[in-house]
């Protein structure tokens, strides 16, 4: 590793301790808290962030373990919430690739694609040269994943110990912390139609189909914003 | 329900999880930064987003479940404002966002 790569590695690893990482770090303390409640211990609460980081899939197997759902059940119903990384990563990757670095690399760097280091290196790669994202990037991702997997044994201990109303506050930091991210970038007149496409189909479709929802409206938002705009 | 059975459910969940990151991968070698497939793919990205946050706010899962609707549909517009207000300070108006929410939870919900 040379010393660029060091400091590349070490911004996004202080990117990640600031605000992605303490409003990412609430979401998985309350996940801690619902293990413990859904019956897992504190090993498989820990050991489901370390391997599987990746928050709505996880409740969804929670609730699914809670209603004594089959193991096709959990496969199918993670895998529908979770197909949303499907586009993030097609659309992230292209944006951190270096030439001459091998593929497993990317492959490896996968498992720190969500949300929170998703909406900041597409909020911010034009502000970090081409050859420092992907070290960048993995410190942001792993530092995330890292302080979620903490945060998710801490969440699982004090579940039971903190006010249910300070608790229900601490999971709302996330979406808002979202929402304030996405907002922030809306600056390109395609994605701001998408989104306030996507803000309007969403709920109408979750009354038809609850699963596909957030797919579908996402999908059809993207493609009818992008024949308007760009095509 | 057995200690092996969450064990499974777990290996079963990472496997779901890992699958759109490993094909995201691999199809993201058609995908050019300056394309409009690229264009295409962001579109649709922020419309998953914005869908998934819509979702969290309307029709939450878990805890925020218990929460008013409307609690949480005035807090969003307010921290909105607040956001541009601010000139888009993104961890000011999270904490604004949240702090009110925790207020306004623990007084009319």
């Amino acid at each position: 590793m040379n010393k660029t790569f060091d400091n590349n590695f070490k911004n996004g690893c202080l990117t990640a301790l600031g605000i992605p990482g303490i409003s990412l770090a609430a979401s998985f303390f309350a996940l801690g808290a619902l293990f413990k409640n859904t019956g897992l211990n504190a090993t498989q609460s820990f050991l489901s962030t370390l391997i599987g980081f990746a928050l709505p899939g996880q409740v969804v197997m929670a609730e699914t373990l809670i209603v004594n759902g089959t193991l096709l059940n959990i496969l199918i119903a993670v895998f529908l919430t979770n197909a949303r990384l499907y586009p993030m990563t097609v659309n992230l990757v292209p944006v951190i690739r270096q030439k001459n670095r091998p593929r497993w690399h990317y492959y490896f760097l996968a498992h720190f694609i969500a949300v929170t280091s998703w909406v900041y290196m597409l909020s911010n790669y034009n502000k970090i040269t081409k050859e420092s994202r992907f070290s960048f990037f993995l410190g942001l991702g792993a530092t995330l994943w890292i302080l979620s997997t903490i945060a998710t044994v801490v969440g699982f201990f004090a579940a039971g110990i903190i006010s249910k109303k300070v608790f229900v506050a601490v999971i709302f930091l996330n979406p808002i912390y979202f929402m304030c991210m996405i907002v922030s970038v809306l600056n390109k007149p395609h994605i701001i139609s998408t989104v306030l496409l996507s803000i309007i189909i969403a709920p109408i479709l979750f009354l038809v189909t609850p699963d596909w929802s957030v797919v579908l409206a996402g999908v059809i938002s993207g493609i009818i914003s992008y024949f308007f705009f760009i095509r | 329900m057995s200690d092996t059975y969450i064990y499974i459910a777990i290996v079963i969940t990472t496997f779901a999880t890992y699958l759109p990151r490993f094909l995201g991968v691999f199809s993201s070698d058609f995908v050019n930064e300056k394309g409009k497939l690229f264009k295409l793919v962001s579109c649709i990205s922020y419309g998953i987003l914005a869908a998934l946050i819509a979702r969290i706010f309307i029709h939450p899962v878990g805890a925020l479940e218990q929460t008013s609707t409307l609690i949480r549909l005035t807090v969003a517009t307010l921290t909105i404002v607040v956001l541009f207000l601010t000139k888009k300070n993104v961890l000011f108006s999270s904490l604004f966002g949240v702090i009110l929410f925790g207020i306004l939870n623990l007084y009319y919900n």
